[in-house]
C-alpha cells in the first residue's frame, strides 16, 4: 500500500467515522438519559438524507436549508415516536425495543415503496480536491470530517449548558432530578428531539457525498450498535473513539481484504469485548428491569 | 480464628468512598449487628462480602480463604447466604418452588442425568423438595407452600427471603433489614427465627434500623458511618456511646432512635 | 394437572399430526404448516434465551449458518445430508458460543446488540464472499434422501420437519423441567438472587444461547434441502424480528406453546388477508405496536385477563405449579 492510498483510506475512514460518531452520540444520548434503545436511529439518518435531497434537489433551496430541514423533521419524528408509541409501552425493556423496531420497519418500508431501492444522488456541495504531491484528498470528504468534528465539539459544549446538566441529572437519578425541580418529561422530549435530530443532520451531511438509499438506515444502525458496544454503552467519549476506530478499520479493511472485511471487523471486536466487557471507556450497563 | 475477616476493605463509587479501609471480624456462631445512618455503607459492605461488587482494595477471608476475588455464585458455594433489603424473590413462582430453586447448589447428580430425568435424579429432586418443605415448615410457611411469592403479604415475603437464603446451606448469613416494614407480631416472629438459626450453628450478620431489635438480638454491634467503623462493642457499650448518639443525631435529627 | 392426565391429550395430538397430510390434501397448506414448524423452532430458541432475559435479534443469522453449513458440505464434499444435519447444528452452536461467550461478559444489553450485529455480518459475508455463492445464492441443492427415496414432496418433508419439531419440544420440555430450567427461571426472575444462591449466571446464559442456536442450525439444514436454494436475503434482520414477534404474539411467558401459536397465526393470517408483499412488513409492524401496547402478555395471556375465562383456565395455571416430578 503506497502513501497516496494510505491517506485516501485514512480520509475515508475518518469521514465515515465522523458520521458514525454523530449518529452514535445521538443514540447514546437517548440510551443514557431515557434508557431507550432506539432502533429507529438508522432510519432517521436515512430520512434525514432524503429530506435534504428533497429540499435541495426538488425545491432548489441552498444546502444549509436542507440540513436545517433534516434536523427539524427528524427531531419532530423522534418526539412523535416517544409521545405516541414509546410512552404507552408498559411491558418493559423488550416491549419498548420491539416498538421502536416496528416503527423503524414502517419508516424503512415506506421509504422503499416511495423512493425505490436505487440510489438518489444530489449535486456535490463542494467540488475539487486537495493535491499534496502524490496524495490526493477529496474536498467533500474533508468537509465531512470537518463537519463531524464541529458537530461533536458543539454537542460537547451544548451538554455543559444548563439543559445539558439537567439531562445528566435525569440520567443519574430521575427522582433526585425531580426534587431539584427538573421537569424530566420536558427533558425526555428534548433529548429525543436532539438525539434523533443528530441522526437527521448526519444524513444531510452524507447525501452530497455518497447519495441516499432507502435501505441505508439498517446498515448504519448495525455499525452504530457496534460503536456503542465497543465504546461502552452510554459513554459519550467511548462512542466517539469507537466510531473513528471502526470507521478506520472498515476503510483499511476493505482495501486490504475486500469482502472479508465485515467478518474481520466482527472478530476484531470480540477480543475487545472479552477482555474489556464494559467497552473501551465504559462499564457494563444493565437492562432496566 | 474468626469465621470472616475483613482487612482494609475499600470501595469507591466515582470519587466517593462508600466503604473506607474497613477492618472487621465476624466470629463463629455470633449474631453481629451492623448499624449506622442511611448511606453509611452497610448494604455496600454486604454487596462486597457476597461478591456483587469487586472491592477497590483490601480483602475478605472466609474460614481462612480469600474470597474477595471470587464471583457472587462462587462465594455462595463457599457458604455465605444473604437476603436483600427489598423483598427480592422469584416472584412468579410458588413459595415451595422459590426454596426449591434456591437449592441449586445441593445437587449431586450430573446435568445429563438431570436432563434425562433418570430415577436417581428424580429421587434426588424429591429429596430436595422435601428438604425445601422442611425449611418452610421450620420457619412456619409450610401452609402457604403453593401460594405465588408475589401474592404473599410483606412479612411473609421477608421470611421467605430467609428460607431461600437458607437453601444454599450457609454457614454465614447476611440479613439486610430483616424486620423493616413488619408489624410487631411479625417482628417478634422474625427475632425468634434468627435466634433459632443461631442455635443451629449459623453465624448471622444483621443490618437493621430498628434499635430495639438490634439491642435485644445481637451479641455484638458494629457502628458504621461514612464507610468507617466508629464504634464497636456489646449492646450495652453502644447504648452509652456518645459518638454513636451523635452520628444518629447529626444525620437523622432524632436521638430517640437509640433507645 | 398430573403428568398422567396429559398423556391422552398428547396421544390425540400426535395422531392428528400424523394424519394431517391425509386430512388436508392441499400441498399449499402443507407448505405453510412446514413453515410454521420452522418458525416455531426458531421462536422456541428465542424463548429459551428470553427465559434468561436475553433478547436475541439474530436467530436468522444462526439459522443461516446451519443452512449454509449443510449445503456447502453436501454440494462441495460427498458427505451425506444426514451427517450434515447434526454438523450444521454444531457449527451454528459453535459460532454462537464464540460470539456470546464474549458478549455475555458484558451483560444482556451487549448480548442483544451483538446478536444483531453478528447476524447482520453473517448475512453480509454470505452475500459478498464468492465462496458462499454471493447475493444470487446457491441453486440446485439436492433434497435429502434415504436410499432411493427423496424428500421431495410436501408430505415427506412435513413428516421430516414434524420429527424435528417434536424432538425440539421434547428436549426443551425436559430442559425446562430439570435443574437447568429452574436455574434459567431463577435468572429470568431475579439475576441478583440467582447469583446469591450460587447460580453461575454467565454459564447458564451461555448454555441457553448455545442450545437455542444448535436447534436453529439443525432446522436451517432442513430448510436448505426443503427449499433446494439459498439466498442470503432470506436470512435478513426481518426474519429475526418476525421470530421475536411470534414469541411475543403467542405469549412471552409460555416458552414452548407461545412461539408455536404465534407462528401459526402469523403464517396463516397474511395468506387469508391477501396483503401485497411490499406492504406486509408495514402491517406486521403496526400489529407489533398494537400488541406491545394493548396485549403485552400475548394471546395466551387473554384467559387470565378476561374474568369469566380466568375462572376456567386460571385455576389450571395454579395447579400446574404444584406438579410433582
Amino acid at each position: 500500500m503506497d502513501v497516496a492510498l494510505f491517506f485516501q483510506c485514512m480520509i475515508n475512514g475518518l469521514a465515515i467515522g465522523g458520521i458514525y460518531a454523530v449518529v452514535a452520540s445521538g443514540f447514546t444520548l437517548v440510551l443514557g438519559t431515557m434508557k431507550i434503545f432506539n432502533f429507529a436511529q438508522g432510519e432517521f439518518y436515512m430520512l434525514g438524507a432524503f429530506v435534504t435531497f428533497g429540499v435541495c434537489e426538488t425545491l432548489h433551496l441552498p444546502y444549509v436549508f436542507g440540513i436545517i430541514a433534516a434536523l427539524l423533521a427528524m427531531a419532530l419524528l423522534g418526539v412523535i415516536l416517544q409521545r405516541v408509541i414509546i410512552r404507552y409501552t408498559y411491558g418493559g425493556f423488550f416491549h419498548t425495543v420491539l416498538a421502536t423496531i416496528a416503527f423503524a420497519t414502517i419508516l424503512r418500508q415506506t421509504a422503499v415503496i416511495t423512493f425505490g431501492k436505487t440510489d438518489s444522488f444530489m449535486y456535490p456541495v463542494v467540488k475539487g480536491r486537495l493535491e499534496l504531491g502524490e496524495i490526493i484528498l477529496n474536498n467533500d470528504k474533508l468537509l465531512l470530517i470537518f463537519m463531524g468534528i464541529v458537530l461533536i465539539i458543539l454537542l460537547h459544549y451544548f451538554l455543559k449548558l444548563k439543559v445539558g446538566k439537567a439531562m445528566r441529572a435525569v440520567t443519574e437519578d430521575q427522582e433526585v432530578a425531580g426534587l431539584q425541580g427538573i421537569n424530566s418529561r420536558r427533558i425526555f422530549i428534548f433529548t429525543m428531539a436532539l438525539g434523533c435530530g443528530l441522526a437527521g443532520i448526519a444524513g444531510a451531511l452524507i447525501v452530497p457525498v455518497f447519495g441516499a438509499t432507502a435501505d441505508m438506515g439498517h446498515g448504519i444502525f448495525v455499525k452504530i450498535l457496534l460503536v456503542i458496544i465497543i465504546g461502552g454503552m452510554g459513554s459519550m467519549p467511548g462512542a466517539l473513539l469507537a466510531a473513528f476506530i471502526i470507521g478506520l478499520i472498515e476503510s483499511f479493511g476493505y482495501q486490504l481484504i475486500g469482502s472479508y472485511n465485515e467478518l474481520a471487523l466482527l472478530f476484531c471486536m470480540l477480543p475487545i469485548l472479552f477482555f474489556r466487557p464494559g467497552g473501551l471507556l465504559g462499564r457494563p450497563l444493565a437492562i432496566p428491569e | 480464628m474468626p469465621l470472616l475477616e475483613i482487612r482494609g476493605l475499600t470501595k469507591h463509587f466515582g470519587g466517593l468512598a462508600a466503604v473506607n479501609n474497613l477492618d472487621m471480624d465476624v466470629n463463629k456462631s455470633e449474631i453481629l449487628g451492623l448499624i449506622g445512618p442511611n448511606g453509611a455503607g452497610k448494604t455496600t459492605l454486604f454487596n462486597l462480602i457476597n461478591g456483587f461488587f469487586p472491592p477497590t482494595s483490601g480483602e475478605t477471608r472466609f474460614k481462612g480463604d480469600v474470597i474477595s476475588s471470587l464471583k457472587a455464585h462462587e462465594i455462595a458455594k463457599k457458604g455465605i447466604g444473604r437476603t436483600f433489603q427489598q423483598s427480592v424473590l422469584f416472584m412468579e413462582s410458588a413459595v415451595l418452588e422459590n426454596v426449591f430453586t434456591g437449592f441449586h447448589l445441593n445437587y449431586k447428580s450430573g446435568l445429563l442425568s438431570q436432563f434425562l430425568h433418570t430415577r436417581e435424579a428424580r429421587k434426588e429432586s424429591n429429596d430436595i423438595r422435601q428438604k425445601a418443605f422442611d425449611i418452610l415448615e421450620f420457619l412456619g410457611l409450610a401452609s402457604l407452600k403453593d401460594e405465588l411469592a408475589k401474592n404473599l403479604p410483606h412479612g411473609h415475603q421477608r421470611v421467605l427471603g430467609v428460607c431461600v437464603a437458607l437453601a444454599c446451606n450457609p454457614e454465614l448469613l447476611l440479613l439486610d433489614e430483616p424486620v423493616t416494614g413488619m408489624n410487631p407480631q411479625e417482628t417478634e416472629n422474625m427475632i425468634n427465627i434468627i435466634g433459632q438459626l443461631r442455635d443451629r450453628g449459623i453465624t448471622i450478620v444483621v443490618v437493621e434500623h430498628d434499635m430495639k431489635v438490634v439491642m435485644s438480638l445481637c451479641d455484638r454491634i458494629v457502628v458504621l458511618n461514612y464507610g468507617k467503623i466508629i464504634s464497636e462493642g456489646s449492646p450495652e457499650d453502644i447504648k452509652g456511646n456518645r459518638e454513636v448518639i451523635e452520628a444518629y443525631l447529626g444525620r437523622e435529627g432524632a436521638g430517640a432512635n437509640v433507645a | 394437572m398430573k403428568a398422567g392426565n396429559k398423556i391422552p391429550f398428547m396421544t390425540i395430538a400426535l395422531i392428528l399430526l400424523l394424519l394431517l397430510p391425509f386430512i388436508i390434501r392441499s400441498n399449499y397448506i402443507l407448505h405453510l404448516i412446514i413453515y410454521v414448524a420452522i418458525y416455531s423452532i426458531l421462536g422456541m430458541g428465542f424463548s429459551m434465551m428470553w427465559k434468561n432475559r436475553l433478547i436475541s435479534c439474530g436467530q436468522a443469522g444462526f439459522f443461516a449458518v446451519g443452512a449454509y453449513t449443510s449445503t456447502l458440505l453436501v454440494t462441495r464434499t460427498d458427505l451425506s445430508f444426514w451427517w450434515t444435519l447434526p454438523l450444521s447444528g454444531i457449527a451454528s452452536a459453535f459460532f454462537a458460543f464464540i460470539i456470546f461467550s464474549a458478549a455475555l461478559r458484558a451483560g444482556p444489553l451487549v448480548f442483544f446488540g451483538m446478536s444483531l450485529v453478528s447476524s447482520f455480518i453473517i448475512m453480509e459475508v454470505l452475500g459478498t464472499v464468492e465462496f458462499f455463492g454471493g447475493w444470487e445464492g446457491i441453486l440446485d441443492i439436492p433434497s435429502a434422501s434415504i436410499g432411493s427415496f427423496f424428500f421431495y414432496g410436501k408430505i415427506s418433508n412435513y413428516y421430516f420437519v414434524m420429527i424435528l419439531l417434536i424432538l425440539n419440544i421434547v428436549v426443551f420440555y425436559a430442559l425446562y423441567k430439570s435443574r437447568i430450567g429452574r436455574a434459567w427461571t431463577a435468572i429470568g426472575s431475579s439475576v441478583s438472587l440467582a447469583e446469591a444462591q450460587g447460580i453461575n449466571v454467565y454459564r447458564y446464559r451461555l448454555a441457553a444461547s448455545t442450545i437455542a442456536c444448535f436447534f436453529a442450525g439443525v432446522v436451517g439444514a432442513f430448510y436448505a434441502q426443503y427449499q433446494n436454494l439459498l439466498v442470503p436475503n432470506s436470512f435478513s434482520f426481518q426474519l429475526s424480528i418476525y421470530v421475536q414477534m411470534y414469541a411475543l404474539l403467542g405469549g412471552l411467558s409460555h416458552f414452548i406453546a407461545g412461539p408455536i401459536i404465534g407462528a401459526g397465526i402469523m403464517v396463516f393470517l397474511p395468506e387469508y388477508l391477501r396483503v401485497a408483499n411490499e406492504y406486509q412488513p408495514i402491517y406486521f409492524s403496526i400489529l407489533i405496536i398494537l400488541i406491545v401496547i394493548f396485549l403485552p402478555g400475548g394471546i395466551l395471556s387473554i384467559p387470565q385477563r378476561v374474568p369469566w375465562l380466568a375462572g376456567k383456565f386460571g385455576k389450571k395455571k395454579e395447579e400446574s405449579v404444584m406438579v410433582n416430578e
